[in-house]
């Protein structure tokens, strides 16, 4: 129910939109530049080019607005535009400091960590997911915090479902090392 | 397979978001969107038109400025042509004469237009243009109107036509008054439609 509600007050925004209503444009940009900023700070991992992501993310968004037909909320499709432009930024960025071979197994494997163990902490998972490689940062944020299931990242990354979740379990394994490591210099 | 962090991760979703872009960005989002609209100008409602008139005077009164110029330049060209050999012709050019002597109409101009501009000023300082992403646009045709004012002025004192400068003065500075009428007739505008539409609040 919540759910139906929730779109339907953007519905009525997303109208005024179209017609370009600066005033409800503004009202879209208060609603979700800082989740979506958030979304492309994860994936990027860089202040500027989410920053940018953003920008372009939005002016796309609206200009690209009577393509939207409301079969999911207004939310869910922007989170596809920041996503995706997020993954071309990093891709690019790759691409200028190595051959692009987005999604390379890291041969060293993080030995297990008895999880029942570790005490998580927000703050210690963020900077963790920080110093992730990008592959890995990507798969697993996308997973863990913006809720896609492996069919969605598969696609949205054009991989397969597997590697989708070999990928995820690796970036999960290598994400509790870090962890550990880091409550073991703090 | 149960995946506890994941389960942790849910719980704590929203400590996540704890990165915040620079504020201005609407800004720069808002001017761009500002710039795809001119283009299209056919068929607009009317608060749209008033801001795309807006834009329009801007660019008007460019031209205006740039035709001014050109007339200048022919009129000099054309008298030290004429005149250049004589150095009477020179002398008054290069000389400090204060600007009352050379156009006393100017400053009573200025005095005319100054209380008129200093109020709507004022008026629109009272709308919080930061949030509504008009500050910069109304910036930068402030300054360059100014910038313009500013050579015109100087001009006065080489030209051989002050009249026509006299002219373009008067021209720059009725237009930013109409500048302002317009920005405070958007704000008006949207004042009008804040008012309609009571506040829509909802969580991501």
């Amino acid at each position: 129910m919540e759910t139906l509600e929730y779109t339907d007050v953007n519905a009525h925004i997303v109208a005024r939109c179209k017609e370009g209503d600066r005033k409800a444009q503004y009202e879209l940009y208060k609603l979700y530049s800082k989740s979506m900023f958030n979304v492309s700070m994860r994936i990027t991992n860089d202040y500027t080019e989410a920053e940018d992501v953003l920008q372009e993310s939005f002016l796309s968004a609206f200009r690209e607005l009577h393509t939207f037909k409301g079969d999911s909320t207004f939310g869910s499709w922007l989170k596809r535009i920041v996503i995706n432009k997020s993954i071309t930024k990093v891709r690019s960025r790759r691409l200028q400091v190595e051959p692009m071979d987005d999604f390379q197994d890291f041969a060293e494997e993080a030995p297990e960590y008895d999880q029942e163990d570790m005490d998580y902490k927000v703050e210690t998972i963020k900077k963790a997911i920080q110093s992730l490689p990008d592959g890995y940062r990507v798969v697993l944020t996308l997973y863990l915090l913006e809720g896609y299931d492996h069919g969605e990242i598969a696609e949205i990354l054009s991989i397969s479902e597997a590697t989708s979740k070999s990928q995820y379990s690796r970036a999960r394994k290598k994400l509790l090392s870090l962890m550990q490591e880091q409550s073991f210099f703090s | 397979m149960k995946d506890r962090l994941k389960d942790f991760v849910q719980a704590h979703r929203d400590e996540f978001d704890t990165f915040t872009p620079r504020p201005d960005l609407w800004q720069d989002i808002a001017a761009e969107l500002q710039q795809e609209e001119v283009k299209p100008t056919m068929a607009v409602e009317p608060e749209r038109e008033a801001k795309v008139i807006s834009i329009n005077w801007h660019h008007a009164w460019r031209y205006a400025a740039a035709v001014a110029m050109l007339i200048m330049v022919a009129f000099s060209a054309y008298y030290y042509m004429n005149n250049g050999a004589q150095p009477s012709g020179t002398v008054a050019a290069t000389q400090p004469v204060p600007l009352e002597k050379i156009a006393p109409e100017v400053p009573q101009l200025e005095t005319r237009f100054a209380s008129v501009i200093e109020q709507k000023e004022a008026q629109l300082r009272e709308y919080d243009l930061k949030a509504l992403g008009m500050d910069k646009e109304w910036e930068r045709e402030a300054a360059t109107l100014d910038s313009a004012y500013t050579e015109l002025k100087k001009e006065l004192y080489t030209t051989p036509n002050k009249d026509v400068v006299v002219e373009a003065m008067r021209d720059n500075l009725k237009m930013r008054i109409a500048i302002l009428n317009r920005q405070l007739q958007v704000l008006e505008n949207i004042q009008q439609v804040k008012k309609q539409v009571p506040n829509e609040t909802t969580s991501i």
